[in-house]
């Protein structure tokens, strides 16, 4: 099989076009599925070249002259039609121009025209919606003024961004407060995002035993920039926040020991940051620990220990 | 003879008599990773006055292997076995949680049939998981007898997860969108047999220890923590409702058909090791109870299609969730972050050992160096679930 790091989209089978695999190429299955016939990958649509373009050179056209030739897929593909597009009213006679000028040719300002390939698809995303008229995020941000940053809900689950200065306060209003009663710290981790304005978030799952009810607290964070941590008011953050110092370099202020949980004590460099590398090995901290020393030139090795 | 409220007040505040001592000095004595108790490569630091813990600290680390780290450059179903290995004794429950995730961002619904059989396996697995702490505390503690008819009973459960997946241990059980093949010929025959010889057993392991007088004075009274101080600290899981606080992610969210499954959960109350022990032994039973529901389930869904239509490459959308089971040993949990593209952005498995660990601290001071073997056993820990 093909290198398995890579990352392009066939990891387990080879893709094949739909339709046209026989049943006796599937060898790893002994039985045929139930319920998934031959085509059941998803159809997604043929990279057609101009979709966009072609909109919008339509949207555009109506103030143009009457003279302009109907636009054509094919012939927005990159071929230029030197007689229909050196026809056009526009500034461009030459036909080598002709073609990129087709879908600007006409417009006041010449848009970029994509070359032979599509713009890249953008990823679905699962449906988040604003909940700004929770009674809970009403209730935060009633009480908290100018800390609640949004709030969403996704899959079903409540999402509040907060600012970092007021974790603890926040964290301590929602395990004491009698409408809400989150008195289940779940979970503590983080996130890091490289790419955006605030690369680092932590996140806080809180859950409610009397009431069922589970909530997610998002917290962005600089890089450097530390939060408080909340071990004073649950001691289960005390481990849960440790390890997030250990994996991700995030200070708590206030933790009664952070120090690294997983990793040795003298370990350099934090882990699930997305620059440390995967295939990472830290031969100097096994050398120094393991006592492993280089054999010296010409070393025997028939195997006399010395 | 039955034990009396009487009898066990006794026993715990026998245990709580302190001795005068003379010119003593504190200890620092190392239960190093290597050790049998320890259920796993973790170092425990004792200080101990005499053979009275007086603090603990517990080094953990050893078994990490970086799981999240390599979970970030493997695509979806490349991920599931590693969730075997962390968890190993109940690596069925973490398969589970780990396709219940994805196909939670995708979207996914997961037909009846897969519905019925993953319950089935998934109380197995937690029964495989409750023989083995049943068996592992109990030679801890001495009683070599119960170890080996644990393990006995483990033996058919295995046999049929050898039957199905092929593996005893890391099963790779699941697969996102149900399963691959539909149940073999005998699977039914094999779980029914299962079932019908195990209350006897049960009934065997509870006539040797819940009334016998060396298992109580080792397990009552060891290890209290209070309601308050479990919530506090975050445990779940047995030794959460071994305290009393009526917390199962099975009845509280339900997932897979579990809302059709009637069972009780069993609580304790007063805290302690002996009380972990009785709510495990009834889980057991629970289990098998719910075992027998599916498999009449599942006989009215016979050839209905065991998987959803999945696409060929799993590219879920952009999105977060934050799905959780009741695993054997407490509430599992994953985080995972999804950028669109078949490579998950970030999975966080929120291990129910490590937390249920850092309760051994409170839970242990005041007792002697044997009782932290039974309540490192009471925790019911594996390492591999908190290194990672």
């Amino acid at each position: 099989m093909a290198d398995e790091n890579k990352s392009d989209g066939s990891d387990v089978a080879p893709d094949k076009p739909a339709g046209t695999g026989a049943p006796e190429e599937d060898k790893y299955k002994t039985q045929p599925l139930s319920a998934v016939p031959a085509d059941a990958a998803p159809k997604l649509p043929e990279t057609k070249p101009e979709p966009p373009a072609k909109t919008e050179a339509e949207t555009t056209e109506p103030p143009k002259p009457v003279a302009e030739k109907p636009v054509k897929p094919a012939a927005s593909a990159g071929e230029a039609k030197p007689a229909a597009e050196a026809k056009t009213p526009g500034e461009k006679p030459a036909p080598k121009q002709a073609a990129e000028a087709k879908a600007a040719g006409d417009k006041p300002t010449p848009t970029p025209k994509p070359a032979a390939k599509a713009p890249p698809k953008k990823p679905p995303e699962v449906e988040t919606i604003a909940i700004p008229d929770d009674p809970l995020v009403v209730a935060l941000k009633g009480k908290f003024p100018d800390t609640v940053i949004d709030a969403f809900a996704i899959l079903k689950q409540k999402v509040i961004r907060i600012n970092r200065s007021a974790v603890l306060d926040v964290c301590r209003y929602l395990r004491d407060d009698s409408a809400q009663q989150y008195n289940f710290l779940t979970d503590v981790t983080a996130l890091h995002h490289p790419k955006a304005d605030k690369k680092f978030e932590v996140i806080y799952v809180l859950y409610s035993i009397p009431r069922n009810e589970r909530v997610r607290l998002k917290v962005p964070l600089a890089e450097g920039e530390s939060v408080q941590s909340i071990t004073s008011l649950w001691s289960t953050a005390n481990w849960l926040e440790r390890e997030v110092y250990d994996m991700f370099g995030i200070t708590f202020e206030g933790h009664p020991d952070l120090r690294r949980i997983l990793l040795p004590e003298d370990w350099v460099g934090y882990p699930l940051r997305k620059e440390y590398p995967l295939e990472y090995e830290d031969n100097e901290w096994v050398a120094k620990h393991l006592d492993i020393r280089p054999l010296a030139e010409g070393a025997d090795y028939t195997g006399k220990f010395e | 003879m039955s034990i009396t409220e009487k009898d066990i007040l006794k026993i715990a505040e026998a245990r709580t008599r302190i001795e005068p001592m003379f010119d003593t000095q504190e200890m620092t004595l190392n239960m190093g990773p290597q050790h049998p108790s320890t259920h796993g490569v973790l170092r425990v630091v004792l200080k101990l006055d005499g053979e009275t813990v007086i603090d603990l600290d517990c080094d953990i680390g050893y078994l990490h292997r970086g799981v999240e780290k390599i979970a970030e450059n493997r695509t979806y179903p490349m991920i599931a076995p590693y969730h075997d290995r962390t968890d190993y004794i109940a690596a069925v429950s973490n398969g589970l949680c780990w396709v219940e995730t994805v196909e939670k961002v995708m979207g996914l619904e997961v037909p009846k049939r897969a519905q019925y059989i993953r319950i089935i396996l998934t109380e197995l697995n937690r029964i495989t998981s409750h023989l083995l702490w049943l068996g592992t505390h109990c030679i801890d503690l001495g009683a070599f007898t119960i170890f080996l008819y644990a393990f006995r009973e483990r033996e058919e459960i295995l046999k049929i997860f050898e039957n199905y997946f092929g593996a005893r241990l890391t099963t790779h059980a699941f697969r996102i969108g149900g399963f691959w093949w539909d149940t073999y010929p005998g699977f039914e025959e094999q779980v029914k047999f299962f079932c019908d010889y195990f209350p006897e057993k049960i009934k065997e392991y509870e006539i040797i220890l819940n009334e016998n007088r060396i298992w109580l004075q080792r397990t009552v009274g060891i290890g209290l923590i209070s309601p308050e101080d479990a919530v506090d600290i975050g445990l779940t899981g047995p030794p959460l409702r071994g305290s009393g606080v009526n917390y199962d992610i099975r009845k509280a969210m339900p997932y897979e058909a579990y809302e059709e499954m009637d069972f009780i959960v069993p609580l304790g109350k007063a805290g302690d090791t002996y009380d972990r022990f009785l709510v495990r032994m009834e889980e057991m039973k629970q289990s098998r109870n719910i075992v027998l529901q599916a498999l009449d389930k599942l006989k009215e869904t016979e050839g209905q299609p065991v998987i959803a239509k999945v696409p060929k490459v799993i590219k879920p959308p952009i999105g977060e969730v934050y799905h959780s089971i009741e695993g054997p040993k407490g509430e599992l949990g994953i985080f995972l972050v999804s950028d669109g593209t078949n490579k998950p952005s970030r999975m966080r498995i929120r291990p129910p050992s490590f937390i249920n660990l850092q309760a051994l601290r409170q839970m242990c001071i005041g007792h002697l160096v044997a009782d932290v073997v039974a309540i490192i056993g009471t925790l019911d820990i594996v390492l591999g679930e908190i290194d990672r």
